[in-house]
């Protein structure tokens, strides 16, 4: 190991330069990731948010809360029947208006009862609960971006209904649009309006609950959080591909950097001969050449992961990012498993050379 | 405890050369003794370097045997070769050869801290004596073309050996540094009391070795 280092010190330029592609691997695998999680998040962000782990939604409804409906009698069955809190949620994707423009802006609702676990995080302003005004609403703070501004009156774009802007929060999505989240009344007041004949039925229960054993009602399917994000129309397909390129950039930096140590070993194979010819052991040896991989891409691992949260806070706001810490790491070890394998073939190189290059022969 | 430091036995040694077979080595025989100073010349392709490989255990011959001190080389196996290099060989390459990274210090520790002879020799004294001291914490870049060969020869040392095999020794040096080098591979041998083989056909140092072989068509005839 002290060899490894001392070779890297001595030989910096050439070093540096394997060290400012790895860094570079890492960085870009590891920022493709955050941004394709991101993209993710915005499809499933409000329900990932959500402090609960089962939703209990209809059963013909093939776990995909937007087309589920419940009765209030069946959600008070399950009320009785859960172990632990429950919260309604309706979502229902509309439009809204500022109050004097006729631009119609995208917007999820999720109906919830404010004081319950489902409302949100509050960044800026208020939560609905202490505003406690007729039709408030929480938006996520990318309505900002729209012009939209704390205590701003807001209108729903079909009905009409003016809303106020008492608070925003953070990172709320489902399904590519931003969640404005409203009280169930506020909700009911929109439907009734389109639709006079609305009676008061809910999409979904939240369950905080461990398990989902103790609930049986008549019509209702119980799935935890998981299930229902992978439902959300979409989802599903956009991250079978997006892991896929990520996997697929992995495997491409792997082979990549196999090539530089590759390179980097033969060009150096005349001194592992003199190495074996003064009698160091091929163990010995192949500790140093893997030392130094591991060296490189430890140092690589820090860096890359340094530079992607670094470039993570000057991303835009539309620009959803979102790398949890175990994922980077997930990815990081997986990046020191690929250099070190990478560099086992350089090593089975360095093996086969015979020492006997050392003698006579001058090239 | 065996009289010679090395010792080869009617060794042979052929090499395809397209169809036909080629007798590099034909039944050579060497006997070297502790504090004895050899030379082999001979002209190039007559299997200077082949005789040296078999002799510093990085080749095996198809016939004969060697014997470095008490340990009979052609009865062990390929793996154990490494370790009798380690222990019991110091090579004295034609361009030093020495590792770019580590400073003259760190090439000798480095040949101590593999070999099982750990206390037998001080780093600083063996430098001392080779009037390296000052070279210590140089790097081989830094160096000249003549210290480095003397580093070189610290380093073939430093394991405290039974056999130094120098290929060449002289062979990127002027006459005057490469007199130098050689004189201090002798000095060395003397003091230690180690056999030294050296292969050349640098003529101008051959008065300061024992002996002298010539290497010609496969056969080694001793000269002096």
């Amino acid at each position: 190991m002290k060899l490894a280092w001392k070779e890297l010190k001595h030989d910096k330029a050439r070093y540096v330069m394997v060290e400012a592609i790895l860094v570079l691997m890492v960085f870009m695998v590891l920022f493709l990731s955050g941004l394709a999680n991101g993209l993710g998040r915005a499809v499933s962000a409000g329900i990932e948010n959500a402090d609960a782990k089962y939703f209990a939604v209809n059963d013909t409804a093939e776990n995909l809360i937007t087309i589920s409906s419940l009765t209030p009698a069946q959600v008070d069955e399950v009320k009785k029947q859960a172990t632990g809190n429950i919260a309604t949620l309706d979502i229902q994707r509309m439009n809204l208006n500022t109050k004097g423009s006729d631009n119609k802006i995208d917007v999820t609702y999720f109906a919830i009862d404010p004081s319950g676990f489902l409302a949100p995080v509050i960044t800026e302003g208020i939560s609905l609960e202490e505003a406690d005004v007729e039709n408030g609403i929480v938006l996520d703070d990318s309505f900002k971006d729209e012009g939209i501004a704390l205590n701003d009156e807001i209108m729903d774009s079909t009905t009409g209904i003016a809303m106020k802007v008492v608070g925003f929060t953070h990172d709320e999505y489902y399904g590519h649009s931003s969640i404005g989240f409203m009280s169930v009344e506020t909700y009911t007041a929109i439907r009734k309006e389109i639709n006079p004949a609305y009676e008061l039925m809910y999409h979904a229960v939240a369950l905080q609950q461990d398990n989902m054993e103790s609930i049986h009602v008549d019509g209702v399917s119980i799935s935890d959080k998981a299930t229902i994000i992978k439902n959300i129309p979409g989802y599903s397909a956009e991250q079978t591909t997006i892991n896929m390129i990520i996997w697929v950039l992995v495997v491409i930096s792997a082979a990549i950097l196999g090539v530089f140590f590759y390179i980097i070993t033969i060009q150096k194979q005349k001194q592992y001969g003199v190495l074996k010819a003064i009698g160091m052991r091929m163990s010995e040896i192949s500790t140093m050449i893997i030392g130094q991989v591991a060296i490189l891409a430890c140092v690589g691992m820090v860096i890359g992961n340094a530079l992607v949260w670094g470039m993570s806070k000057v991303l835009p706001s539309g620009m959803p990012f979102y790398l949890e810490g175990k994922s980077a790491a997930v990815i990081s070890a997986a990046f020191m498993v690929i250099a070190i394998v990478s560099s086992l073939v350089s090593t089975r190189k360095v093996a086969k050379v015979d020492p006997i290059v050392t003698i006579g022969g001058n090239e | 405890m065996n009289e010679y430091a090395i010792q080869l036995k009617n060794i042979v040694k052929c090499y395809k050369d397209g169809e036909q077979d080629h007798t590099v080595l034909n039944n050579v025989s060497l006997n070297v003794e502790p504090g004895e100073f050899v030379a082999i010349v001979g002209p190039s392709g007559s299997g200077k370097s082949t005789l040296l490989s078999i002799m510093g255990v990085l080749l095996s011959p198809d016939q004969g045997t060697i014997q470095i001190g008490d340990t009979c080389v052609s009865e062990k196996k390929q793996k154990e070769w490494t370790d009798i290099r380690r222990e019991q060989i110091g090579f004295i390459f034609q361009n030093h050869q020495l590792l770019p990274f580590l400073t003259v210090e760190e090439q000798l520790k480095l040949v101590q801290n593999m070999s099982k002879n750990k206390e037998e020799i001080s780093v600083k004294q063996l430098l001392e004596s080779l009037g390296l001291d000052e070279l210590a914490n140089k790097y081989p870049s830094k160096m000249s073309g003549g210290q480095k060969q003397r580093v070189a020869i610290a380093r073939a040392f430093m394991n405290d050996p039974q056999v130094i095999l120098a290929d060449e020794p002289t062979a990127s040096l002027d006459g005057e540094r490469g007199r130098q080098v050689v004189e201090m591979i002798r000095h060395e041998t003397k003091k230690r009391n180690k056999a030294a083989i050296m292969v050349t056909h640098d003529e101008r140092v051959l008065e300061l070795v024992d002996t002298i072989y010539r290497l010609e068509n496969g056969s080694l005839v001793r000269e002096k």
